[in-house]
């Protein structure tokens, strides 16, 4: 094959750089031999690339490094947090979707929402139901408005160990214990036993 | 970077993350240094690279290598801020490779280096654009030429063209002849 003078200087570079083959750096030899103008041009590249040896190697600054150093803090966490957050974020998500469902579910039966629904849900679990919670002023919320749900689920939220909320902490455990795996079907089952109701 | 590190960077392990920072650093800064000629501005670039990797690193697949994928995000970095304002010449005062130089050195090799480094700073920064960016890639880098290739966007023929061009230059520029284009 005849290969070129520019084709055979660029194949002596990547000689130099150690990324070329075998077969290659004996071609380019061949062709050193009986052409001085490679010959020198190939001289001058290897001084060349001796000299990039001197190459002023750099660091950042003491401040910079600080600075990554923090950055890298900031988003370590972030990052591995990330996964659980939004493990935490959904289910969340389907324990407000749940609840507004169940309310929704016992509107569209033509059932008047009832806060009593909640001592309910142990049966679920194959428990003895729990005895009916005596009716607190503060539920008047259920008016089946979802923004009014939502907020009434996050004030109950702080206080699990009430013996009107045990419904709410076993669906928060779970689902913090569990991940959302099963959820899907635990509601289906919820909403079963309303249904029975 | 050994494969193990990047999945546990990728996985957020803080130690991981730490140690690229560490092992990617220095060969960022060089090449960034070359690329925006200001150090004030290259080090802004620095962590505005990292930054942007870290937050691109878990979407990262072995498809390419890792070097080439840091380099690109370094590459775009350092073209955001020559958008801005193109480049300039390193401060004097600061020579990079001061901090470096081995301390086991003899006092008069370290002369001789330091002088050596500050021609070779000057005579990089000299280079066309083009050139600068192949020779920075491939020293601080350490990528492959047809990494570079890819990465600047020319046939690997253009990038040995552009880095054999470069070193007769860099030579001619050490040895008092007229630069070439």
């Amino acid at each position: 094959m005849n290969v070129s003078c520019e084709d055979i200087r660029n194949l002596a570079l990547l000689c130099a750089f150690g990324e070329a083959a075998r077969e290659d750096e004996a071609r380019v030899r061949e062709h050193e031999a009986v052409c001085a103008g490679c010959a020198a041009e190939i001289r001058a590249l290897k001084e060349g690339i001796g000299v990039l040896e001197h190459a002023p190697r750099e660091m950042p600054s003491r401040e910079t490094r600080e600075a990554i150093g923090g950055m890298l803090l900031r988003e370590a966490p972030r990052r591995a947090a990330r996964r659980t957050g939004f493990r935490f974020a959904a289910a969340a998500a389907v324990l407000i979707a749940g609840v507004a469902g169940v309310f929704a579910w016992k509107s569209w039966k033509g059932e008047p929402a009832d806060p009593g629904v909640k001592a309910t849900l142990p049966v679920a679990r194959g428990e003895e139901k729990a005895p009916e919670p005596e009716l607190d002023p503060s539920l008047a919320w259920n008016d089946g408005n979802l923004d009014n749900i939502t907020a009434s689920i996050k004030s109950l939220a702080p206080a699990p160990a009430e013996p009107e909320d045990p419904d709410l902490d076993w669906f928060e455990e779970d689902a913090a214990r569990e991940g959302l795996a099963d959820m899907n079907d635990r509601l289906y089952t919820i909403y079963t036993e309303i249904d029975k109701l | 970077m050994d494969p193990a590190d990047i999945r546990a960077c990728q996985h957020g392990d803080p130690q991981a993350l730490a140690r690229f920072a560490a092992q990617v650093q220095g060969p960022l800064m060089g090449y960034l240094c070359r690329m925006i000629g200001d150090r004030g501005r290259a080090e802004d670039a620095l962590q505005e690279t990292l930054l942007r990797a870290l937050r691109a690193l878990p979407a990262w697949k072995p498809e390419g290598s890792f070097e080439g994928w840091l380099f690109t995000i370094a590459r775009n970095c350092a073209f955001d801020i020559l958008r801005q304002r193109p480049m300039a010449s390193l401060d004097g005062e600061d020579r990079p490779g001061d901090s470096i130089a081995g301390e086991e050195e003899a006092p008069e090799d370290r002369v001789d280096r330091a002088i050596l480094t500050g021609r070779l700073q000057e005579a990089l920064a000299g280079l066309p654009q083009e050139q600068r960016e192949v020779v920075s890639l491939r020293i601080y880098g350490g990528l492959a030429f047809r990494e570079i290739a890819r990465l600047t966007g020319c046939p690997i023929n253009t990038a040995l063209g552009r880095m054999r061009y470069a070193l007769l230059n860099l030579k001619k520029a050490l040895t008092g002849a007229t630069v070439e284009e």
